[in-house]
């Protein structure tokens, strides 16, 4: 493992997205941050700015108008990123399944990495989730790499 | 003669090496101290270390070229102030070096135009205007009292600086907050309200840069600190010294920064302006007073 894949794992910064949902899993991730979890002693740090996460933590049924804010919020985040559905809402829908006014789940709109379900979720479901998320963090940068030289030969 | 060829440039030579890995540790233990202040366990010492490598790692989202070239230029001017002050230069254009450094991160603030960019930056020029006159006004002080502009006049005084200027040195650690970029005046890049505030737009590469910046920013105000007590107190070297008065701004800084909330800029504008004038001034009879001062 070389030292920037190591330092990748040990600092992820996570930007927090709520997408219309009931809020209780915002509170969750919220718990995430307090003594009792304290997701900081892994490096976690709470971004508020899109250019400067890895990983993204979507809560609730991404509503028709939140679908383009959250694609742009995609777009701004500097690779490699990761995306984590977070709670029932996010993954499949929950409740707000078929509801008109919702897009039904987020993987309709953006490519989710990891899937925690739970409504709400636990707080100890959402640092599991997170520590799946660092190892794809490595991958999809190693699959970028190799993209990049099989363009550079192809060029060639 | 070899002693003086290691004080004037060789320690300052290493010193400017190591400055920012000792910066970097210093805002670890910071994070560790005020996480467990908050009753957490917090991050290893080394945090900052992963951050910036990790930010090395990552893709650049460059919104233009501008102010790519004002996030260097602040990280160049920064290590320049550094490495004047370092090398005994004068104090004078040291902090007018370290003043253009933050010039240079309000124009990069400015010319990404976006809003949280703007109101940072406008943020930030307010924060000078507060504290660029105090710290002015305190190496107006120390010509005063040392003859000369200079640094190494100070190291050759006959008595630290201190004796003179208590009250200009309280008003220094009033500013204190202000240029580490901490609570209560952590205006400009409050991330609660304006996202980073200038350094918003930076990303990758750029961003690491910045925080690197940080680091050695840090180290010039504990040093501009520590000239206040620059001789030896009877068996206790000079160095010694300022190396305990770097700590003890260090400490203030953290327990400040724990103990308050943020204020607002018309709230810091007022209250430090005034209260740092008047130490200062407070300060310049003191010294007339008491016919100390060398024209």
């Amino acid at each position: 493992m070389s030292l920037t894949e190591l330092s990748r794992k040990k600092s992820p910064w996570v930007l927090h997205v709520g997408t219309g949902g009931c809020n209780g899993c915002d509170l969750e991730i919220l718990a995430c941050l307090t003594p009792r979890f304290d997701i900081s002693r892994f490096g976690v740090m709470s971004t508020g700015n899109p250019k400067q996460a890895d990983v993204m933590l979507v809560v609730g049924p991404v509503t028709l108008k939140y679908r383009n804010i959250i694609k742009n919020l995609y777009e701004q985040m500097p690779d490699p990123k990761v995306v984590i559905a977070v709670g029932t809402c996010a993954s499949t829908g929950g409740i707000y399944q078929g509801v008109y006014s919702t897009c039904g789940s987020l993987d309709k709109v953006l490519p989710v990495d990891v899937y925690v379900p739970g409504c709400n979720v636990r707080p100890e479901a959402i640092i599991d989730g997170l520590v799946l998320a660092l190892d794809i963090l490595n991958e999809k940068e190693r699959k970028i790499l190799e993209e990049k030289k099989a363009k550079a030969k192809g060029a060639a | 003669m070899a002693t003086d060829y290691l004080t004037m440039y060789v320690i300052p030579l290493v010193l400017l090496i190591l400055s920012p890995f000792i910066g970097g540790l210093l805002v670890g233990i910071d994070r560790q101290v005020t996480a467990r202040l908050q009753n957490r366990r917090g991050p290893p010492i080394i945090q900052p270390f992963y951050d910036v490598m990790k930010l090395f790692g990552k893709e650049d989202k460059i919104v233009n070229k501008t102010y790519l070239v004002f996030g260097v230029a602040y990280l160049l001017t920064v290590i320049l102030s550094l490495a004047l002050l370092l090398f005994r230069y004068d104090l004078l254009i040291t902090t007018f070096i370290f003043g253009v450094s933050f010039i240079f991160l309000v124009l990069a603030g400015y010319s990404t135009r976006s809003q949280f960019g703007y109101m940072g930056a406008t943020r930030e020029l307010l924060q000078m205007l507060t504290y660029e006159p105090i710290l002015l006004f305190t190496v107006f002080l120390i010509r005063l009292v040392t003859g000369s502009f200079e640094i190494n006049s100070i190291f050759n005084a006959s008595q630290p600086l201190l004796y003179m200027l208590p009250l200009a040195l309280i008003a220094i650690f009033v500013i204190l907050p202000i240029k580490a970029r901490k609570s209560p005046f952590d205006i400009a890049d409050a991330h609660q309200e304006i996202a980073q505030g200038p350094e918003t737009e930076f990303s990758g590469k750029f961003l690491a840069l910045l925080y690197i910046t940080h680091f050695f920013e840090l180290i010039f105000i504990l040093w501009f600190v520590s000239l206040f007590f620059a001789q030896g107190l009877f068996f206790i070297p000079g160095w010694a010294m300022q190396i305990f008065l770097m700590f003890i701004a260090y400490v203030f800084l953290i327990v400040i920064d724990n103990a308050t909330a943020r204020l607002r800029v018309d709230q810091m504008l007022k209250q430090v302006f005034i209260v740092g004038m008047i130490l200062l001034i407070l300060n310049l009879v003191y010294i007339i007073a008491a016919g100390r001062w060398i024209a």
